[in-house]
């Protein structure tokens, strides 16, 4: 009676693995999105006239802007106004923001802050949101029904205000792109109290569903003290076939039509556990940002708006866009420009951009909820030296705390740690240890925290309770600006706090929703109170975003006097603006191939909203993935702006060491390819900090004009670098179809990042079916292109510092191309100062390749004068080569070189990275002088 | 040829006549121009090199061989490419290429901070290194032996368990031997034995009544068992995760860990059944009767006795039916006196069998586990209770993580532990490290379920050679 093998099998108890509906709120258990779907419903059913309109009498022109009042008409009789106002922003974007006046709101709330929330735009703006406004020097048209000016670069954007029916059209060198309240879904619930809603409510046209209570059965409790207070709205981007933006959602690039759906695409910071794809369910963070991407324009809206949000796609011949949310102001931008990349830009000048990471930030993050002791993580940091893979960074999640105390360290698991730190610091190579807002009860940081006010209150004004990993806990209240010098307090710069004196740790923050096991959707009861007593509900999704800035406030100060002075916050909740000081990570995702899938339009999406450091966990959170599966994942994981491997603590152990080979040699190779193209990823988010470009251009960012391109997302540009990747994501695949674009552009085979001598180019622009082995990263790079690499591995960024540079050349049909290269320490604001150089190459007649510093300060390249060029690969030479020449410094020399076919290789030029040469290729016997 | 036109100072530098950076002393004379100034990659002499070409920090040579002294060529598995530190002051010493001029001082491999040689950066440290080695070295050398010594005490107690043992298998074979004997003196009676019919079939009653006791107590406990089994899978499958409520996560890996190791505790539970079987049929086989309707419950044929059984039974209103008439009044005392003695030989020899294979066990070396077998060493680190039984098994907590399989002079391995949830069994390794005590130094995991242990141990200790003193030896660069 043995073998039972077949039987054990039988006992194995597959894990719930969907994530669970019923915990969180469709559209149809949201009070304000099943009122305002129905209101849009009955609006376009009847066929009448929308209550509201801008009475005209109280327009007026102004200095700062156009200002004016919204009425509304009650069935009663009774009028209801709004405040508007109409701004000219920086960068040529328009404000339009429409507030109700509640000063006769009597108390008889508690202690709740009564008016509508207006402090999103605070959070939103990278400074005072007044800083933003232009002047509006413009010469507005006033007619009876309206108004309209001409704005922007040549005055080539015109707005029409109509007052009746209120509606905004905006329109570019002559043609409509946009019209806002097209389809009059606007709605704005005015306050009145419970018992006088008979009075205020259009019986014709609204449902009073869950006006003062909320019946979805998690949040019951929720008191909605003000009642209802949605506002909504729509706009048409007119003959605009795609939209793009509103993370986070597992989904396509291009949205989806979502108005006969019970899910609109939903904004409201959640952990979800075990979230889906294909999905429009809410996640993480959100970047109200909805873009329009056509030919020769694009156009965005960006929804201003901290409430729980939820937007109906409707795509038609246009698209329309139906926003709602449950509270707070009416307040949205219209961004226009000629391209989505210019639209990333002027989102940038209001919002910020990336801010350059330290070097490291952009190498191989391991990490693993936990390694156990400092033993366990030590040993895993040697083993990825034994095994040469590079890596900069270790993690630490919240296993290392004593109880889940943050700023605490369990003594018996890392007695050391500052040991452990300074061991890691000498090859380079940084900690990150996690601490997240809710903090354990009854211990001295939740003390001091609850005894100063500085704790998220109840409905009762009183430190609010919930569970998370320590158990009961309090979450500090971030949108305290007293708040801050406490948490800055706790990472001083001292032997005696929490992380010493060592200037290799940084930080990361999860759970900042926040997350609340025993909250309504996981999250906060909405009647909790902030700040000002402004109500949760108002100021959900900036929350996480108020956390991360905290964090990253307090490192500034910890690293002010080191040469390390750029902080690291990684979070996972977060919302437009928090580019600037943190990256993301796409949460708990699982060890499945559609997960792997996914995370290219997901990222691809981020970036779309000048939200470029982002990432998702390769390997999968959840689940163990099959060898084949890490592997892809690893290569695929390689591309994205923010690279970290992470696994769920009931996880195999799944470090890249621990595989046989080939598998072992074709991560590390792929982890080394990173590597090799650091310069090039720094040299991108360098620009993307000026600029807001993305880092992962999307096909529609490159070529807005090719309709082909408008839906592909599962390849992207590397930035401007020219560099064309398409990850492999197909279990056992032997091929993949690989769309080049019809651009009239040469492609070059780079697989692997290595030029294919065999079959340099693409033959042809469409699709194409690529064979690929387990070893291969389909990469192609554009004609037209020069990018920098490192090629020597070293054990982390750091310690490539010196090595040699790289230079690959792709001639365009011309034998053209130019590209960049910026440099500076990697780790100080030094570069704030002029402390950097930027290097331009510029190929020319397929014979002439030049180098330009342009440094910040002058000196850059005298300081750095000692880092050398070691190669230039030149693909797409077709003249017969005899020489090679360099000018440099005043002197002249040449250099050997290898000629294959139009691939060409010049070694050992030997001169300096930083610094201005020129080389030709000679095809006459006698050199050519120049 | 191509004749370069510039040297970067740096290159220069490097090629110093008659020494070639990064190549020990005797290794210089490969790196000699020919007579008209080329050389050639070591492993391929069709690649032919100027001799400036050597540490041009550039990579020519697919085997790496003409940048001795630059990280330009990649070191592989296949083609290492390692520097020669003269380390003066101390002891010479190779580092991999890729640690080259990458601003740190490995002081470990080159103490005299060569391998910075572009920068300069690390001065020469190999005075302090040495001292820290020479402590190191006698340290360890003092410990290993103290260690020593105690594993004598361990070697001479291991004799003495050795010798006790050799006699105490001794003692039973004579002991068996003398109960054979006394059998033999009574063979005549054992063979005239007649069975009693009437004892066995009573014998036979009064195990089904228990049989049946067991079966219907088993079958309430089945039945309870499901039901707490439903229940807990219930919330296995239904609960909601994102509470994170720590009693509930706790009570689903309570649950997946027994139900991953459900399977193997009936088999465990089977191979003991098989030797319960095996003892009924010998008892069978020594009862039995040419009667062959008579047949006892055995684990193999238990539903078709109780089919019969039940056949026989209900027409018989329950009742057990009363003795058949074949019975036989004879009885004698002789052969239960014999029964006895057969009995007692049995467990004797189980006894000598079981003492016999420990004995034989692998002791290691001099038989030195003898000294600690039965002992154990146990600690608590982080959350967990640690026990690790020699030669038996290791505990975490309550948790099994394996059972012993055997000492391979450096280490213990253990197998077989509770299986983890959706992983394997778990097991462990336990690496003894000399030392004069025991002491659990680490415990870690690095593979899920799969422990490491490093325990400070006398066991281990030799007489060791220098360089196996000097294996664990690290700079400690807070010192300079």
């Amino acid at each position: 009676m043995k073998g039972l093998s077949i039987f054990a099998l039988s006992y194995l108890v597959v894990s719930a693995t969907a994530v669970k509906h019923e915990l969180y709120k469709e559209c149809k258990d949201s009070g304000f999105c099943l009122r305002n779907r129905y209101y849009a419903g009955k609006i376009s059913e009847l066929n009448t006239d929308a209550p509201y309109n801008i009475d005209p009498q109280s327009v007026a022109v102004l200095d700062r802007g156009i200002e004016g009042v919204i009425l509304k008409d009650l069935p009663q009789g009774r009028q209801i106004p709004f405040q508007f106002e109409l701004l000219l922003l920086k960068g040529d974007s328009i404000r339009f923001r429409v507030d109700e006046d509640r000063k006769n709101v009597k108390a008889g709330h508690g202690k709740v802050n009564v008016n509508r929330f207006d402090g999103t735009a605070n959070a939103v703006f990278d400074d005072d949101p007044e800083s933003k406004r232009l002047t509006l020097d413009l010469k507005v048209s006033k007619t009876k029904s309206g108004l309209l000016f001409n704005y922007g670069e040549k005055n080539s954007i015109r707005l029409e205000l109509n007052y009746s029916p209120l509606k905004l059209t905006v329109s570019k060198d002559g043609e409509q792109v946009l019209v806002v309240n097209d389809k009059q879904f606007m709605n704005i619930e005015h306050y009145r109290a419970k018992e006088e809603n008979a009075d205020n409510i259009n019986a014709e046209l609204e449902s009073d569903f869950d006006m003062f209570k909320d019946s979805f059965k998690d949040s019951k409790d929720d008191s909605l003290p003000l009642g209802p207070e949605a506002v909504a709205l729509d706009a048409t981007f007119v003959d605009f076939q795609h939209v793009y933006g509103i993370p986070e959602h597992a989904d396509s690039f291009s949205l989806k039509s979502t108005v006969n759906t019970d899910a609109p695409y939903r904004l409201y910071n959640l952990d979800i556990f075990e979230y889906e794809t294909d999905s429009r369910m809410a996640m993480y963070g959100q970047i109200p940002l909805l873009m329009g991407i056509k030919k020769d324009v694009s156009v965005a809206i960006f929804w201003m708006n901290s409430a729980d949000t939820f937007v109906d796609i409707d795509k038609q011949a246009s698209v329309n866009a139906h926003w709602m949310s449950e509270n707070g102001l009416l307040d949205f931008i219209i961004l226009t420009g000629d391209t989505p990349t210019e639209i990333n830009t002027k989102f940038g000048l209001l919002t910020g951009n990336v801010q350059l990471p330290q070097k490291f930030a952009l190498g191989y993050h391991q990490c693993r909820w936990n390694y156990l002791t400092e033993e366990d993580l030590l040993d895993v940091h040697s083993k990825m030296d034994e095994n040469r893979i590079p890596y900069d960074t270790i993690w630490l999640d919240v296993e290392y705390t004593d109880k889940k105390k943050y700023f605490t360290w369990d003594e018996s698991l890392f007695p050391h740690h500052i040991k452990m730190m300074e061991k890691l610091d000498e090859t380079g190579r940084n900690l990150v240890v996690i601490v997240d807002p809710h903090l354990k009860t009854e211990y001295d940081v939740s003390d001091y925290v609850s005894k100063h006010n500085l704790a998220v209150n109840n409905v009762d004004a009183e430190p609010y309770k919930g569970h998370c990993w320590p158990g009961e806990s309090i979450w500090i209240d971030s949108l305290n600006s007293k708040a801050q010098e406490y948490w800055t307090s706790l990472f001083q710069n001292s032997t005696k706090a929490f992380i010493g004196k060592q200037n290799n740790v940084y930080l990361w923050n999860d759970m900042n929703e926040p997350a609340i096991f025993n909250g309504p959707e996981t999250s906060a009861p909405r009647d909790n109170l902030h700040y000002d007593n402004w109500e949760h509900r108002s100021v959900h999704n900036i929350y996480g975003k108020s956390f991360h800035e905290l964090t990253y406030n307090a490192l500034v100060e910890r690293l002010r006097e080191s040469t390390r002075q750029r902080p690291f916050v990684l979070t996972r909740a977060f919302f437009a603006g928090s580019q600037r000081t943190a990256a993301m990570w796409t949460g708990d995702n699982m060890a499945k191939w559609e997960y792997l899938k996914i995370s290219i339009p997901m990222v691809l999406s981020l970036n779309a909203v000048n939200m470029p450091f982002s990432g998702a966990d390769v390997g999968g959170f959840f689940g163990d993935p099959t060898t084949e599966l890490l592997t892809r994942w690893y290569q695929t994981g390689i591309w994205y702006p923010f690279f970290r491997a992470h696994a769920h603590i009931d996880s195999r152990r799944r470090e890249p060491y621990l595989f046989d080979e080939p598998y072992l040699s074709v991560m590390r190779d792929a982890i080394r390819l990173r590597y090799a193209l650091l310069p090039t990823f720094y040299t991108l988010f360098r620009k993307s900090s000026l600029t807001g470009a993305p880092i992962w251009k999307p096909m529609a960012f490159e070529y807005p004009g090719d309709e082909k391109c408008l839906e592909v997302d599962d390849q992207f540009y590397l930035g401007d670098s020219g560099l064309l990747v398409k990850p492999v994501t197909e279990q056992g695949a032997s091929s993949v179809d690989v769309f080049i674009p019809n651009d009239g552009q040469v492609y070059y085979d780079y697989t692997n990042g290595r030029f294919n001598e065999k079959a340099l180019k693409v033959k042809s622009s469409g699709t194409f079916t690529k064979s690929v082995e387990l070893k291969d990263i389909p990469v192609f790079v554009k004609g037209g292109s020069i990018f920098a690499r490192q090629d020597r591995y070293r054990r982390s960024s750091k310690l490539m510092e010196n090595d040699p540079y790289t230079i690959v050349v792709a001639l365009d049909k011309n034998g053209a191309a130019e590209g960049s290269l910026y440099l500076d320490d990697g780790e100080s604001f030094g570069y704030t100062e002029g402390e950097y150089a930027d290097i331009s190459f510029k190929a020319t007649g397929g014979n002439r390749l030049v180098s330009t510093i342009k440094s910040g300060n002058g000196n850059y390249g005298k300081d750095h004068g000692d880092i050398l060029i070691e190669r230039i690969i030149i693909a797409g030479v077709e003249n017969k080569v005899n020489s090679v020449i360099i000018l440099a410094d005043g002197k002249k020399w040449e250099t050997q070189f290898v000629q294959n076919g139009s691939l060409f290789e010049i070694k050992l030029p030997n001169v300096d990275v930083a610094s201005d040469w020129s080389i030709q290729l000679s095809s006459s016997v006698e050199h050519d002088e120049f | 040829m191509f004749l370069r036109a510039y040297l970067s100072g740096f290159a220069a530098s490097v090629v110093v006549a008659g020494s070639i950076l990064g190549v020990s002393p005797d290794k210089q004379e490969l790196y000699k121009p020919n007579a008209d100034g080329f050389w050639h990659c070591l492993l391929d002499p069709s690649i032919v090199l100027l001799f400036d070409q050597i540490n041009d920090d550039f990579c020519d040579c697919p085997d790496g061989s003409d940048e001795p002294g630059t990280n330009a060529c990649e070191y592989t598995s296949e083609h290492p490419q390692l520097f020669y530190c003269a380390n003066q002051g101390f002891k010479p010493n190779y580092i991999e290429n890729y640690k080259l001029n990458d601003g740190v001082c490995d002081y470990e491999l080159c103490c005299d901070g060569s391998d910075e040689y572009r920068s300069g950066q690390c001065p020469n440290v190999c005075a302090k290194v040495k001292e820290q080695y020479d402590e190191h070295i006698s340290k360890r050398r003092e410990e290993s032996e103290r260690g020593l010594l105690v594993k004598l005490e361990f070697e001479q107690k291991a004799a003495k368990l050795k010798r006790i043992a050799e006699e105490q298998l001794a003692q039973l074979g004579k002991e068996i031997e003398l109960l054979h004997e006394q059998i033999d003196g009574g063979k005549t009676a054992s063979t005239s034995e007649v069975k009693d019919e009437k004892f066995i079939v009573v014998d036979e009653a009064k195990l089904n009544r228990k049989l049946e006791a067991f079966k219907a107590e088993n079958s309430l406990l089945t039945k309870k068992l499901a039901s707490l089994e439903s229940a807990f899978r219930e919330m296995t499958e239904k609960y909601n995760p994102n509470f994170n409520d720590a009693a509930v996560k706790n009570a689903i890996h309570t649950y997946q860990d027994y139900i991953s190791n459900k399977a193997e505790e009936i088999e465990v539970d089977l191979e003991y059944k098989d030797i319960v079987v095996q003892t009924i049929e010998r008892s069978e086989n020594a009862l039995q009767d040419n009667d062959q309707s008579k047949i006892l419950p055995t684990l193999q044929n238990m539903i078709h006795y109780y089919y019969n059984k039940l056949v026989e039974t209900f027409p018989h209103n329950n009742e057990i039916s009363t003795p058949p008439s074949k019975l036989s009044k004879q009885q004698t005392f002789n052969a239960e006196e014999n029964e006895a003695l057969i009995q007692e030989i049995k467990s004797k020899q189980i006894e000598l069998d079981a003492s016999e294979r420990r004995f034989k066990q692998d002791y290691g070396e001099n038989d030195i586990l003898r000294a600690i077998e039965g002992g154990g060493y146990e600690k608590k680190i982080g959350d967990y209770n640690y026990r690790i039984a020699f030669m038996n098994a290791v505990y975490q907590d309550n948790t099994l993580v394996g059972r012993y399989t055997g000492f391979d002079g450096k280490s213990m391995h253990f197998t077989g532990g509770d299986r983890c949830w959706n992983g394997p069994q778990r097991s462990a390794t336990v690496e003894f490290v000399c030392a004069p005590e025991h002491d659990l130094l680490s415990v870690f995991e690095p593979q899920k379920c799969q422990y490491k242990f490093v325990l400070a141990s006398p066991l281990v200790c030799e007489k060791f050679s220098e360089s196996e003193l000097a294996e664990n030896f690290s700079v400690d660069k807070t010192k300079f």
